[in-house]
């Protein structure tokens, strides 16, 4: 026995007023850190990732800085008109030709694209919409959508080609994307992971954040690593 | 569909091994984190890290509780030395950078409020030895635990345990009519 029944009685009080200090317990699972260590699996000697994310650091603190010329480039890219890059623009959720959902995060939403397309994007885009909607959008005809519970389908054809927008608010708590039966992106309050984004140009631009304190830049990281696949 | 434990090869037993610590273990050290720091979202990165790196790791250790806490308490060690490099770093787009939103803070009552800063103050002025020792034995860590935690001789913890006790309650009482 570690100690004395009055002692006990002693650490019980202590630990009663200790209770003062808590927060809420965060939506974390065994799973989801499951899923982020295993993105992590075989990111060892992915170096150059290390390189993309600190250019991608780099890029943010311009873009963070008024002002800034990358700034009002981001913004180009972002509304459709990337000027060095051959993707097609960006789906908007309000544009005529876009077929789309509007969900609320709740405690946790799984967005599940149940087809991988090799030519198909989904550029992920965090908004500051307080308590907002996710937005899940795409070429009208190129998925339809279920939504049952927590649960987002998004029926995508193997053979299309299609560009998607989800644009997340910054204070949905918990956002897991799958594409076919991998898990490719996860937000659990402000840490973000990026496990694999498939970019129209056929290439997958994988980003394995190794330091998952770090949260307060990793948005600018997951922009960049969205801007990286228009 | 592959399971999580599939995509990543792992063994079933691992896996099960894993999930029963994680839904048993992390609660409480996350709890640990959260009042050692003051910061609900530091604390939830630093418990999720451990445990991504004891998975990172292919096996359990022997003590996997101490060594969780102590993986913890490296990695806020880091981040504390990160987080003053990023400060001075980014100093001039400090306001534009805090783009990361904290998890809305609930209202809280004028009456818990104070609680809670009393508490806080008190627990601020026990040695930082001695209120791990405290946070961790609040959290029902044994003897042996804390121990192997924080690198004592575990005939040394029931002494050390009983001065930070005394201490935080010294400081405890300080603040206001008593316990």
């Amino acid at each position: 026995m570690d100690s004395e029944p009055e002692e006990r009685a002693e650490e019980r009080e202590i630990g009663a007023l200790l209770r003062a200090l808590d927060h809420p317990m965060p939506p974390v699972s065994a799973e989801s850190v499951l899923a982020l260590a295993g993105s992590r699996r075989g990111a060892g000697p992915l170096r150059w990732a290390a390189a993309i994310l600190l250019i991608a650091g780099v890029a943010g603190a311009a873009y963070a800085i008024p002002g800034s010329p990358v700034r009002s480039w981001v913004r180009e890219v972002l509304a459709g008109r990337p000027a060095t890059v051959s993707a097609p623009p960006a789906p908007r959720p309000d544009d005529p030709g876009v077929a789309g959902i509007a969900v609320r995060p709740g405690r946790r939403l799984v967005i599940l694209f149940r087809e991988t397309q090799q030519a198909a994007s989904a550029a992920i885009v965090f908004e500051d919409r307080r308590e907002g909607d996710v937005l899940v959008a795409g070429p009208s005809g190129a998925a339809t959508f279920r939504l049952e519970g927590e649960r987002l389908t998004v029926d995508n054809s193997p053979t299309d080609s299609p560009r998607f927008e989800v644009r997340i608010p910054r204070d949905a708590p918990h956002v897991e994307i799958h594409a076919g039966p991998r898990l490719v992106f996860l937000k659990q309050g402000s840490a973000v992971t990026t496990v694999r984004l498939v970019c129209s140009n056929g290439k997958a631009t994988s980003l394995a954040r190794e330091d998952t304190v770090s949260t307060r830049v990793t948005t600018v990281f997951l922009l960049a690593a969205a801007l990286a696949c228009r | 569909m592959e399971t999580v434990a599939g995509l990543v090869g792992m063994t079933a037993s691992f896996h099960d091994c894993f999930v029963e610590l994680f839904n048993r273990h992390f609660p409480r050290l996350y709890r640990y984190l959260d009042r050692l720091t003051g910061d609900p979202e530091l604390a939830a990165d630093l418990g999720q890290e451990a445990f991504v790196r004891l998975f990172r790791r292919g096996s359990l250790p022997d003590a996997p509780e101490a060594w969780l806490i102590s993986v913890a308490m490296n990695l806020l060690r880091n981040e504390r030395a990160t987080r003053r490099r990023r400060e001075r770093l980014l100093t001039p787009a400090r306001g534009a950078l805090a783009h990361a939103d904290p998890a809305p803070s609930p209202e809280a009552t004028a009456e818990a409020r104070d609680a809670r800063a009393r508490v806080r103050r008190a627990l601020d002025q026990v040695p930082e030895r001695e209120r791990q020792m405290l946070l961790l034995r609040a959290e029902e860590y044994s003897y042996r635990e804390i121990a192997l935690a924080l690198g004592l001789h575990e005939a040394s913890v029931g002494t050390l345990l009983l001065r930070a006790r005394k201490a935080f309650r010294a400081h405890y009482q300080g603040g206001s009519d008593g316990f």
